[in-house]
């Protein structure tokens, strides 16, 4: 059973920075496989890898050495566009909202990318919209006028729009207050236990990591399990 | 297609959202086409000028002796510079000639004490003769159907003075009734015997301020003076008007390889005879310098403001796009790829270019109002180079490294 449920594999992932001066192996030689269903923390210290290890789950490039596979094809060798585009989604600390856009045209966002009209965006987008919990009130407003806890919900309800089944999140209540964050976090929740999203947060918080399915503690490009 | 459509789209909220950006780059796209149309209409006006001066600005030349003393010119100089036949018949027109010759009333007229002989003067042109000139007070003026072209056919008819038309000159050639005179020419032949020969004129004008000389065409007096003289005829002189000044150049340079130049006086045989050939360019040479200079400098203007347009695209650009760094690297974590990434930047760019410029199009016609001419060539040299050096910021902003940018997170 759990075979079927495993949706992203790390697979002695190794990711390095290198300057003039010297070569920082960021992620070393890290093996993983997350599953669908499932809430999991990535905890560590700032400069331990987490982030790195985000960025190589989200596709933004490619490991070094081993390799982050999804649904069992490595991401080296796919369409990486596309695998963002469709299969993964990432909120951020900062929200990431185009500020540009009102609320529903980010959330449109992803989906009008993959080629849907008009129409049938704003469907889905106001959906998912109403599924974080905001109503039609806030549809023509522009992330400005909302507060951080409403940002980082239509950020969420993108990431639900683009129909990816991986939800990543790094320090996703970084700039919010206690309840707001908390409220995300229960969000997100939800949705790896009663959606079946595989949900992976990057987080300082010691209270997320407690909320986790699964701890990740990194130390070092390391895993500690 | 959709998805550059939605890119498309996407690129036009951002630019009406962010309206004051985005008339601060249109007005700049605005202001150069201005100012490259102000340059080009500038350049135009000066050509225009300068033809202007090249067509209306008459350049004579004439010949004459080494030391500038009036020449007698021989016949096969007059074919050289002749319009049906000569080498230089592209370069000049109006060529001018002029021959006297004495002649006496009737047969056996005999000169009175201190009187002169009067001329009968063939001409080519009522220029030859300086004394034909309204500069000279002198008006002529033709009977019904005749004008000046007939002094370049071998009519018998000529032009007398009014006073000599109407009778009233003492010991002077009568009008007949039917409008003829009849006089002797009289010439010394090689023999030095003098011969009189008959000439009967029609008169077809007359001329203001003049005595007893008469004009008749060149080619009645050439063919009168072949009947006695064997010699090469001469003509008094030889005048011309440049038939196209933007020629005077290459005409200088084909006329130096047989003209010596004025004032010349050194023994030189490659030069073939004794004439200086002299052209009164003077006015012309004033009026084109300083358009000329003025061409020049507006031409070398010309491709700095290109590579200023390119640059102010390149500054304007980079200015308006570097911190929109993260938003680029958000499209890009959503899965834009880097082509509808750059498709969005460049559309904004573009549309700013092209509206900036149709703007300062319309600027430029409303204020030069119908003078203004369409410099199109000008105006898409511009828009490459703008556009250019816009391509070149954006493609610098948008090769982002979306991971450090994530990274700079952590």
């Amino acid at each position: 059973m759990k075979t079927e449920k495993r949706i992203l594999e790390l697979d002695k992932v190794v990711y390095e920075y290198s300057n003039k001066y010297q070569t920082v192996k960021a992620v070393n030689e890290i093996s993983y496989d997350f599953q669908k269903g499932r809430f999991y923390a990535i905890v560590g210290k700032s400069g331990s890898g987490k982030t790195t290890l985000l960025s190589l789950l989200a596709g933004l490039d490619v490991p070094k050495e081993g390799a982050v596979s999804y649904m069992g094809k490595p991401t080296k060798e796919m369409d990486r566009d596309r695998y963002r585009r469709e299969d993964v989604a990432v909120i951020y600390q900062d929200f990431n909202l185009f500020p540009l856009l009102t609320v529903v045209e980010n959330v449109m966002y992803p989906l009008q990318l993959k080629g849907m009209n008009e129409k049938q965006a704003m469907h889905i987008a106001s959906e998912k919209i109403n599924a974080v919990g905001m109503d039609e009130n806030f549809y023509k407003r522009f992330p400005s006028m909302l507060s951080g806890g409403e940002q980082q919900r239509i950020a969420i309800a993108r990431a639900l729009a683009s129909g990816a089944q991986i939800i990543l999140a790094d320090e996703p209540t970084g700039n919010l207050d206690t309840e707001n964050g908390n409220n995300i976090i229960d969000i997100l929740k939800k949705l790896a236990h009663d959606d079946g999203y595989c949900v992976i947060v990057v987080t300082h918080d010691l209270g997320i990591s407690a909320d986790a399915d699964e701890v990740l503690n990194m130390r070092d490009g390391k895993l500690i399990i | 297609m959709r998805k550059f459509i939605f890119v498309i789209r996407y690129a036009l909220r951002r630019m009406t959202r962010d309206a004051i950006k985005s008339l601060i780059l249109i007005l700049v796209a605005m202001s150069f086409t201005i100012l490259i149309s102000e340059i080009s209409y500038s350049l135009e006006k000066q050509y225009k000028k300068m033809n202007e001066a090249y067509a209306s600005i008459e350049v004579e030349g004439f010949l004459t002796q080494k030391d500038g003393s009036e020449a007698k010119v021989y016949s096969k100089y007059i074919k050289m510079f002749d319009q049906s036949l000569g080498e230089y018949k592209a370069y000049v027109k109006d060529i001018c000639l002029k021959r006297s010759v004495n002649y006496i009333p009737s047969e056996n007229y005999i000169l009175q004490d201190g009187e002169q002989y009067p001329s009968v003067i063939g001409i080519s042109r009522t220029k030859a003769d300086i004394n034909l000139l309204p500069i000279s007070g002198v008006a002529i003026e033709y009977f019904e159907n005749y004008d000046e072209s007939v002094y370049m056919t071998n009519s018998n008819v000529c032009i007398v003075s009014s006073t000599l038309a109407d009778g009233t000159l003492s010991g002077a050639v009568r009008v007949d009734e039917d409008g003829f005179i009849s006089i002797y020419a009289y010439v010394e032949i090689a023999t030095r015997d003098m011969v009189k020969i008959p000439l009967k004129l029609k008169v077809i004008g007359t001329y203001t301020n003049g005595d007893k000389d008469i004009y008749c065409p060149w080619p009645v007096i050439v063919e009168t003076l072949n009947t006695v003289l064997m010699g090469d005829l001469y003509s008094e002189g030889l005048k011309f008007t440049m038939n196209d000044n933007t020629l005077i150049d290459e005409f200088k340079e084909k006329a130096s390889q047989i003209f010596v130049p004025t004032g010349y006086m050194g023994a030189d045989k490659d030069k073939t005879m004794q004439y200086s050939l002299t052209l009164k360019d003077d006015l012309l040479i004033q009026t084109i310098t300083p358009l000329t200079k003025n061409i020049s400098m507006l031409e070398k203007v010309k491709p700095v403001i290109f590579i200023l347009s390119a640059a102010i695209g390149f500054i304007a650009c980079m200015l308006f796009i570097r911190n929109r760094k993260p938003e680029f690297a958000n499209m890009r974590s959503l899965g834009t790829s880097k082509g509808l990434v750059f498709t969005e930047a460049i559309f904004e760019q573009l549309l700013f270019g092209i509206t900036g410029t149709l703007i300062g199009i319309g600027i430029y016609f409303i204020f030069h109002g119908s003078k203004a001419q369409f410099i199109a060539q000008d105006i898409l040299i511009f828009i490459a180079c703008y556009l250019a050096g816009a391509t070149i910021a954006v493609i610098n902003i948008t090769r982002i490294n979306v991971m450090k940018i994530m990274k700079s997170n952590e």
